[in-house]
C-alpha cells in the first residue's frame, strides 16, 4: 500500500470536507502498476495557505479551486514547479473554454465542474493517479538511461586513458635511456606500445559503430542484399591475418543466399565474428564460417550464422560476461591480443534489430562456436 | 636494494614498473590482481609494494591495500599507490588529507615519470615502521 500526498485548496468548507472524507477512505487499485493507492489529504481555504503548505511538504496530486479569495488556481498552478512529478486537477464552477485552456496551458491535467458527486472525485482522482504513476515510471527510466550513459563514459574514459598513460610512460623510458642507448634493447617496449595503440585504434573503430547502431533505424537502409558476397569480403578482410599465423578459413554459404536487411550491420557482424575467430586462434588453427537460410521451411525468414575456430577457448565463467561492454578475459593468453571489449556488445545490439540471438559453446584450449539465428527484415 | 613487489592488472605498467626499479638493484615480483597480489605479499615478504588502484571491481587496489593493513607480517610494508584520477577530475590525492583514509603512503600519478617515482620509492624506504600509515577507514566510497 502506497499513500499519496493530496493538497486540495477551495474556499468552501463543503467541499473541503466533502473530497477529504471520499479520499481519505478511497483505496485504489491500480492493476497495471501493480499499486494500491490511498490518500492523505491536506485542506487549505486560500492562496496563503496553499503557499505555506508547499513549502515544506512535498504533494502528488493538487486539486484547486479555481476562484479563491485572494487569487485564483491558475496562478497558484504557476507556482507549482517541483522538479518530481505530480498532477493538477482543477475545480470550477462553471467550465469555460478560456479558463480550460488557461489551465491546461499552465500544467491542468484534468477538471471537475461543480456541483459534483464523490463518483466523479473518484473517477478524475483515479485518472489523475494513473498519470501520475506513468510519469514516475518514466523519470525512473531516464534517470536510469543517464546512470548507464554515464557509467559508459567514465568506463570509456578509462579505456582511453590507460593505453595513453601506458605508452606515456614507455616514452619517459626511453627519453631517459633507461635500458641503453641501443634501440633494439626498447624492442618489446615499442612493441607494446604499437599494440596499445591498436587497441585505441580498435575501439574508436568500435565506438563509431556503436553510435551508429544507436542512432536507430534512422540511417539503416534495408534493402535485398546478398550475404555470400558481404562474407567473402569480410573474409577477405581477415585473411592477410589470418595467414601471416597459417590459420585457414573455410566458409561454406548455401547459394547465393539474399536477404533483406542492412548491409553494414550484416558487415558487423560477420566482421566482428571472424576477427575473433582469428585473434583468439592458435597458430595453423582453423576457422569455419557457415551461413544458411532454415531449410524446414522454404518462405521462412530465419538465418542461421555459425562461426567456429580451434582457438583458445573461454572458460564457462567468463562466457556469460563477454556480452556486455569493454568486456574481455584477461590471462596471459590474451594479453597481448588487442581489443576494445565492445565487439560483442555490439553484436548484441546489431542483433536486436533483427530479433536475434547469439550462442556460444566454447571450451578452453579447444575452441569456440558463436551461432546466431536472426531474423529477415520482410515487408519490402 | 630491496625487494619490491608490483601489482597492476595492466601488463604495461608492471613492465614499466620493472624496468625503472631494476636499473636501482631491486629485486621485482609482479602481480596481475588485488588477490594474487596479497597472496604474493605473503609469500614474497615485500620491503616495498606498488600498488595501482585498478578499475576491476573484485580486486581493486584499495581493497588490496585494507587486506594487507590488517595482516600482521605485512602491516609495516609501505604502500606507494598508482594513480591516474587526477587527469579525470581536477581531483588530486592529497597525502595529508586522504591518507588518513586510504591505508597508503603516497600516491603518484601515471604516466610514469622514473625519476619520480624512483625518489618516492627511495623515500618510502626509507620510512619508520611507525611513520607507515596503517589506519584509514573503510567505506571511503
Ligand atoms: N572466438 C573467440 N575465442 C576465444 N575468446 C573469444 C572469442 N571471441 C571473443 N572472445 C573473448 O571475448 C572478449 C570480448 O570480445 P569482443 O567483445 O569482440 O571484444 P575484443 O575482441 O575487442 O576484446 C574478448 O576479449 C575475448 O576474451
Ligand atoms: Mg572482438
Amino acid at each position: 500500500m502506497r499513500t499519496l500526498n493530496v493538497l486540495l485548496v477551495d474556499d468552501e468548507e463543503g467541499i473541503r470536507l466533502g473530497i477529504k472524507r471520499v479520499l481519505q477512505k478511497f483505496i485504489l487499485e491500480i492493476p497495471e502498476f501493480e499499486e494500491q493507492i490511498s490518500f492523505e489529504v491536506e485542506a487549505v481555504d486560500s492562496v496563503s495557505g496553499f503557499l505555506s503548505a508547499i513549502k515544506d511538504k512535498k504533494f502528488d496530486l493538487y486539486v484547486l479551486d479555481y476562484l479563491l479569495k485572494d487569487g485564483n488556481g491558475v496562478d497558484l498552478l504557476k507556482k507549482i514547479n517541483s522538479p518530481s512529478p505530480q498532477v493538477t486537477i482543477m475545480i470550477s464552477a462553471h467550465s469555460t473554454l478560456s479558463l480550460t485552456i488557461e489551465a491546461t496551458k499552465n500544467g491542468a491535467f484534468d477538471f471537475i465542474i461543480k456541483p459534483f458527486g464523490p463518483s466523479e472525485i473518484k473517477a478524475a482522482v483515479k485518472r489523475a493517479v494513473e498519470y501520475f504513476l506513468l510519469l514516475e515510471r518514466n523519470e525512473n527510466f531516464e534517470r536510469e538511461k543517464k546512470k548507464i550513459r554515464f557509467e559508459f563514459i567514465s568506463v570509456l574514459a578509462h579505456e582511453l586513458k590507460s593505453p595513453i598513460n601506458a605508452i606515456e610512460s614507455y616514452l619517459n623510458l626511453m627519453v631517459e635511456s633507461y635500458l641503453g642507448d641501443k634501440l633494439s634493447e626498447y624492442a618489446n617496449i615499442i612493441s607494446r606500445s604499437k599494440s596499445r595503440i591498436q587497441d585505441m585504434r580498435k575501439l574508436i573503430t568500435d565506438l563509431l559503430d556503436l553510435t551508429r547502431i544507436e542512432a536507430g533505424s534512422r540511417n539503416r537502409v534495408i534493402e535485398e542484399i546478398n550475404l555470400k558476397e558481404i562474407l567473402s569480403n569480410c573474409v577477405e578482410s581477415v585473411n592477410f591475418q589470418a595467414q601471416k599465423r597459417g590459420i585457414i578459413i573455410k566458409s561454406i554459404v548455401d547459394g547465393e543466399l539474399l536477404m533483406f536487411a542492412d548491409k553494414t550491420d550484416m558487415e558487423i557482424l560477420l566482421n566482428n565474428l571472424l576477427t575473433n575467430a582469428v585473434k583468439y586462434n592458435v597458430d595453423n588453427g582453423s576457422v569455419d564460417i557457415s551461413i544458411r537460410r532454415d531449410i524446414s521451411d522454404s518462405d521462412s525468414e530465419k538465418i542461421f550464422i555459425e562461426c567456429s575456430d580451434s582457438g583458445i577457448g573461454i572458460a564457462e565463467e567468463d562466457q556469460k560476461k563477454l556480452f556486455g561492454e569493454f568486456s574481455r578475459v584477461k590471462n596471459d593468453k590474451t594479453r597481448n591480443i588487442a581489443g576494445s571489449g565492445l565487439g560483442l556488445s555490439i553484436v548484441k545490439k546489431v542483433l536486436s534489430y533483427y530479433d536475434g540471438e547469439i550462442n556460444l559453446e566454447s571450451k578452453v584450449n579447444f575452441g569456440s562456436k558463436f551461432s546466431i539465428v536472426l531474423n529477415e527484415i520482410k515487408g519490402k | 636494494m630491496a625487494k619490491i613487489l608490483c601489482i597492476d592488472d595492466e601488463l604495461d605498467v608492471l613492465e614499466t614498473c620493472t624496468t625503472i626499479l631494476k636499473t636501482k638493484g631491486h629485486t621485482i615480483k609482479c602481480a596481475g590482481s588485488g588477490s594474487d597480489g596479497y597472496l604474493k605479499a605473503k609469500e614474497f615478504s615485500p620491503d616495498l609494494i606498488v600498488l595501482d588502484v585498478m578499475m576491476d571491481d573484485e580486486t581493486d587496489g584499495f581493497h588490496a591495500a585494507y587486506k594487507i593493513r590488517q595482516d600482521e607480517k605485512l602491516k609495516h610494508v609501505p604502500i606507494l599507490m598508482l594513480s591516474s584520477i587526477n587527469q579525470a577530475s581536477k581531483f588530486k590525492f592529497n597525502k595529508e588529507k586522504d591518507g588518513q583514509f586510504l591505508p597508503v603512503d603516497e600516491f603518484v600519478e601515471k604516466p610514469i615519470i622514473p625519476q619520480k617515482l624512483i625518489s618516492e620509492v627511495d623515500r618510502l624506504l626509507h620510512l619508520s615502521k611507525d611513520k607507515i600509515n596503517t589506519e584509514g577507514v573503510r567505506n571511503i566510497y
